[in-house]
């Protein structure tokens, strides 16, 4: 009791900490004060360009430009992993156990694993068909796409400088081949540019983990809302931490690695299994928040510090997702496969991007879009291909986990992506046809034999006869995280009836719940009491017309 | 008589044709780029450009607009031409670097028209310079 | 017209001590202040934006309470808690004043004095707001305030709804209250007669009717 008294008679500390704050202002090195002004006068483009180049700082002790083991021809990626493995003995085995390499979630149950190496299915690409898709495995980390069957990449996340090695090789081999003086020539310049790239290496950038994670679904934004290509180089106001003009954070720097093991949610699994910050752990992962900021992050006696036994840092500091770039908010895969004069074709629409593809089928896209808030316990369920559904419902693929009740759940903001694709209308499950290769959808575009073969890879039957369902697969947003002064202001939620959180029920908030009954008998009662003295003043008015006593 | 308009058709195709086998073998897109690149390396050397990568992108033009940049160098049958005398002023307006480019030969710009084109921005796989 | 003869009968005395006045006052602009705030809370305009309005509401809503101690401590230390006992002597009489006699022109039937200063219906409507509103209105605004230790408190078994229900009930009871009070001090010999009383501390009031002598205090 004590104690809540105290926060609410916080106002005097909060003069007290002004008072230091005025005094350490004016105690200022100089320095500092110079190094800012200098900083003012460049123009915030200028500035950003400045950092992107400027020299990274390492901690590394290591210059792999001088590594004999770099500096030896090669001609193709897997003497290059081989290179890395010649000294960094255990990273494969390291890597090939993590969720990057298995797509296998490790925690689902063994005869319905999840996953997209499994029988996991979204509302994009729907499904890997365990792999045999090769445009998706575009995004595995071995080299040339070719999936688990291929050697390591190391430097899909490790190299720093962008090269398409695939082409450098073969360029590398033809030139090679010809006995042209000219062409030798070349050859050594191919060369020499491969082993450039093969010698930058370090720590995963943002470019790194985004030429997969930016551009999931097959497209740039088209997935997570609060990723994409905007991030590589993200502005304070797009993201406070990641900003070049602010932190400037890599994504390793949340996301804690350990052996290769990078931190974060996959399906089920949350990103941490409790909330604890550094203080009280220092070897604890920061991918949460509370790992840096603490379960109390705001000003002693704010009661934004009350709220976050229920809402979510990401519910108030991210307002919208999206900022830059749009993001896709509907994939209709029934409208795929409409020709014109015979030909598939293409549609073009706001933002840029496509809102038909006789590929694809009907999109629509979103810029600014606000989140949906749900309770979150940092797990997502959602049926597999191997579930039963119900078609007369919106099939919830991926879908928080979490309730009120729940101690460990918060309100938190999700991007919500919905559509309508494949089902078997006898067996009542999802469909994975194949898409990409000369005999996927996207090629010949017939359903039923792209289902067919595609089910056949994940070794699951095919009535015959699919139908199209609708479906909603979330994204947690907890990136594009905006600076403070951007962050939503108490009467987005508190009010009524467009509250943010009007979906949540179940519990009182003010500003935005009432109990109609009450405040009908609230007001008939003021207005009578209102009513009553007017008339009881007219009264008097009238009958003491001549004076007040007397 | 006939026979001989035959033969002069018959000679005709046969040059067309080879013409064209040989314009198609002599154009490498391949070596194209790298002799793109070379320019603006050593040019970024020389000081004149402040980066290395080359000033304009093969998708930064249609393949039409490329041919039309390329004019005198499709048309060209000289091999060794130098390339001063394939480009206009307004060529380096755009593309700086005049010097690099002067020691590249008739076939050299052949060479990279062909890498321009086959990766302008309406082609099957545009591409930008890294 | 009757002025001249009514001036005669009237005198003044010192009925509200410069604290009472003061504590007065300050109620009234702290219940202001908490009806405002309170009803931008619950969302029926938007004034100083909901962040500030909570924390103006918090902040004067606490302080109420601690000024509201100190008063219940001038009132038991200074015996005015006296003023506060109900009676029903008078009630009906004061009650047919209202509702009649004042239409009549007829004098009122309790005179206020120095020993007794509000009359029957004064004392009871005062008591019941002291007593039981006002410390309700108090102590759900406390509750509401503490929410979040309410499980250190053992104080699960309380949902957010039934207090903020009972706390808005009351918020409507005391604006009526106001309403009211308001009206009923237009109801002195002038208009603005109860008014001035409560900002000089003096009061006019009729001397020479007889009371009866009730509440008499024995020396």
């Amino acid at each position: 009791m004590l104690q809540s008294i105290f926060r609410g008679l916080s106002g005097n500390r909060r003069h007290r900490v002004v008072a230091c704050l005025v005094a350490g202002v004016l105690l200022l090195p100089l320095t500092a004060a110079s190094s800012a002004t200098v900083s003012e006068k460049k123009e915030p483009g200028r500035q950003i360009a400045d950092m992107v180049t400027k020299q990274r700082y390492f901690w590394d002790t290591v210059d792999h430009s001088k590594l004999k083991e770099l500096q030896q021809v090669f001609t193709s990626g897997e003497q290059i992993t081989d290179a890395c493995l010649s000294c960094h003995t255990d990273a494969d085995q390291q890597l090939k156990k993590t969720f990057h390499w298995t797509w296998t979630d490790p925690n689902s149950p063994e005869k319905n694993r999840r996953g997209k190496a499994q029988y996991s299915v979204n509302n994009f690409c729907l499904s890997t068909n365990a792999m045999h898709d090769h445009h998706c495995s575009e995004c595995h980390i071995g080299w040339a796409g070719k999936g688990k069957a291929a050697a390591i990449d190391c430097l899909r996340c490790h190299g720093q400088k962008k090269f398409n090695f695939e082409e450098a090789f073969e360029d590398y081999e033809a030139f090679s081949t010809s006995g042209d003086e000219d062409d030798r020539e070349m050859a050594n310049e191919a060369q020499s540019e491969i082993q450039e790239a093969a010698q930058a290496v370090g720590r995963p950038t943002r470019r790194n983990c985004g030429s997969c994670h930016f551009s999931g679904g097959g497209g740039d934004g088209v997935k997570h809302g609060d990723l994409d290509s905007s991030m590589t180089t993200p502005h304070k106001s797009l993201d406070v931490h990641m900003g070049m003009d602010g932190q400037n954070f890599e994504c390793v720097r949340c996301h804690t690695t350990i052996r290769h093991n990078v931190a974060g949610r996959f399906y089920a699994t949350p990103a941490a299994s409790q909330r604890e910050s550094l203080i009280e752990n220092d070897l604890s992962q920061k991918i949460m928040c509370e790992s840096c900021h603490s379960a109390q992050p705001h000003k002693v006696g704010s009661k934004m510090n009350d709220h976050t036994d229920t809402v979510s840092c990401q519910t108030c500091h991210i307002p919208s997702v999206a900022r830059v770039l749009p993001v896709q908010m509907w994939w209709d895969w029934s409208k795929a496969g409409k020709m014109k004069d015979g030909k598939p074709y293409e549609v073009k629409g706001p933002y840029d991007r496509l809102t038909y593809a006789s590929t694809k089928g009907d999109t629509r896209w979103g810029k600014n879009v606000p989140p949906e808030y749900y309770w979150y316990s940092g797990s997502l369920s959602g049926p597999t291909l191997k579930d039963s559904i119900d078609p007369t419902q919106t099939i919830r693929l991926a879908w928080p986990v979490g309730s009120r009740k729940d101690k460990n759940a918060r309100i938190f903001p999700f991007h919500v992506h919905r559509g309508q694709q494949p089902y078997d209308i006898e067996r009542n499950k999802l469909l994975a046809p194949l898409l990409s290769g000369e005999n996927g959808f996207w090629t010949t575009f017939d359903w039923k034999d792209a289902i067919s073969r595609g089910q056949k890879f994940l070794d699951l039957p095919f009535s015959g006869k699919y139908g199209f369902v609708r479906t909603e697969y979330v994204f947690p947003s907890t990136h594009m995280v905006a600076p403070k002064d951007q962050a939503l202001a108490c009467a987005e939620c508190h009010t009524r009836p467009k509250s943010r959180l009007a979906n949540l029920t179940g519990f009182y908030m003010p500003g935005r719940d009432r109990i109609k009954v009450l405040d009908l008998a609230g007001w008939v009662l003021l207005f009578g009491s209102l009513c009553g003295v007017m008339l009881h003043g007219l009264g008097r008015f009238i009958s003491n017309g001549k004076g007040r006593k007397g | 008589m006939r026979k001989l308009i035959i033969l002069a058709i018959t000679v005709f195709f046969a040059f067309s044709s080879a013409g064209i086998c040989f314009a198609g073998a002599k154009a490498n897109a391949r070596k194209g780029k790298y002799t793109y690149r070379k320019v603006y390396k050593s040019c970024h050397k020389r000081g004149e450009v402040e980066s290395a990568t080359p000033l304009l992108s093969p998708d930064t033009k249609t393949m039409a607009q490329w041919d039309k940049v390329f004019d005198k160098v499709i048309n060209n049958k000289d091999e060794n031409k130098p390339a001063t005398e394939l480009v206009d002023d307004d060529f380096f307006e755009q593309f700086k670097c005049k010097e690099e480019w002067s020691k590249l030969t008739g076939k050299d710009m052949i060479n990279v028209h062909a890498y321009l084109r086959a990766h302008a921005a309406d082609s099957p796989s545009p591409a930008k310079c890294k | 017209m009757s002025e001249n003869k009514l001036e005669s009968k009237i005198t003044k005395i010192y009925l509200f001590t410069r604290y009472e006045r003061f504590w007065h006052w300050l109620q009234v602009a702290m219940i202001f202040t908490l009806i405002i705030t309170g009803l931008e809370i619950h969302d029926l305009f938007g004034f100083l934006g909901f962040e500030k309005a909570v924390a103006t509401h918090n902040t004067i809503g606490i302080s109420w309470l601690i000024a509201f101690g100190i008063f219940v401590f001038w009132v038991f230390t200074t015996g005015e808690w006296r003023q506060y006992i109900p009676t029903e002597k008078k009630m009906m009489a004061v009650i047919r004043y209202y509702s009649y006699g004042i239409f009549k022109g007829e004098s009122h039937p309790f005179p206020t004095r120095r020993e007794a200063k509000h009359n029957p219906v004064q004392r009871l409507a005062y008591l019941a707001l002291a007593t039981l509103l006002l410390p309700l209105q108090m102590l759900t605004g406390f509750l509401y305030w503490s929410y979040n230790s309410w499980e250190a408190w053992g104080l699960n078994f309380l949902t957010l709804k039934e207090v903020a229900a009972v706390h808005m009930a009351g918020a409507f009871a005391i604006a009526s209250f106001i309403i009211v009070h308001v009206y009923m001090t237009t109801t002195g010999h002038t208009v603005f007669a109860h008014i001035k009383a409560m900002i000089t501390g003096w009061e006019e009031v009729e001397t020479e009717e007889d009371v009866n002598g009730w509440d008499q205090r024995t020396h």
